[in-house]
């Protein structure tokens, strides 16, 4: 069904019309919510956060921008918002260790596997979610919506709200940063 | 030298990792598990009704509401009561004849 019928639909509060819009675009708001937060229970929650989102603030799409891309900004800034929750949490650990008193590491130490990769790059690609998760936030971002993602320059520039060229910019910085991540990793673990 | 070609090809083996990756699907029942998170997340009647009127104007409102009211119930008590008193005053006085009372009235009460 065309897309704006069922924004018409779900603005009228569609059981049908909401269900189908989760059916359509889950795995894309799933993909890219575990690109960026790289933890698969927690991208499944926040995928479901998002869609309830969608549900209950549908009256805020005023259909300026395509569907799609406002799903991309909601699932963006909540995964965002998660990262944020979570250093403040990685935090506080600190803090509570300094007391004595930790009970549970609070940020993952384990190697992410993206379910998407064959089998014989899962430990490259290992490595390189680690070096992402390094990267400056807009980069990093940028850097999973055109690789993880595999959106368009425009595309990423209509979610972040930048030119082409700053696009472009962003993501010659990333790949600038995360080659010398990965330079830096190799000489330490070869 | 031969470290520096070794390192530059895992990095660009790392780097090429993700070209052709796959779209990652979250579990099967996904959908099921939103429309019963929107249902825990709807809040209850009370909650919309204070919700509702929390909001800075509808509660400026009622206030102003309540004070007019406010107003309106004392200025028409006060406006009421002199004339409450006043044909209370000549019921009584028709009655019980207060206005002719003299000090002859008192001293010669018939039973």
């Amino acid at each position: 069904m065309e897309e704006s019928i069922l924004v018409e639909r779900l603005k009228k509060k569609d059981s049908a019309a909401f269900k189908e819009i989760v059916d359509t675009w889950q795995a894309m708001v799933y993909n890219t919510v575990l690109g960026i937060i790289q933890n698969p229970e927690d991208a499944e929650d926040i995928a479901q956060d998002v869609f309830v989102q969608v549900y209950q603030s549908i009256e805020n799409f005023k259909g300026q921008s395509k569907f799609s891309t406002w799903l991309y900004r909601i699932a963006v800034s909540k995964a965002l918002d998660h990262l944020r929750k979570k250093k403040r949490k990685k935090r506080f650990g600190f803090i509570q260790s300094l007391f004595g008193k930790n009970d549970e590491l609070i940020i993952d130490a384990h190697d992410f596997f993206h379910p998407g990769i064959i089998l014989e790059n899962k430990q490259n690609a290992a490595v390189l979610f680690k070096a992402i998760a390094s990267l400056p936030q807009n980069q990093g971002i940028a850097f999973v919506l055109n690789k993880v993602e595999g959106l368009s320059y425009q595309q990423i520039g209509d979610i972040m709200k930048l030119s082409l060229s700053a696009v472009d910019s962003l993501l010659q910085r990333a790949k600038t940063n995360l080659r010398k991540y990965l330079q830096n990793y190799y000489e330490h673990n070869l | 030298m031969k470290n520096n070609l070794s390192i530059e090809n895992k990095i660009d083996a790392a780097l090429s990792s993700v070209d052709n990756i796959e779209r990652a699907t979250p579990s099967p029942f996904f959908s099921a598990k939103v429309m019963s998170k929107i249902r825990r997340s709807q809040p209850a009647l009370w909650e919309r009704w204070s919700s509702f009127f929390l909001r800075p104007t509808i509660a400026f409102a009622t206030i102003c509401l309540v004070i007019v009211i406010n107003a309106f119930v004392i200025y028409s008590n006060i406006t009421g009561s002199f004339s409450l008193n006043d044909q209370t005053e000549l019921t009584l006085s028709d009655e019980y004849s207060v206005a002719t009372t003299s000090l002859y009235d008192i001293e010669n009460v018939t039973p």
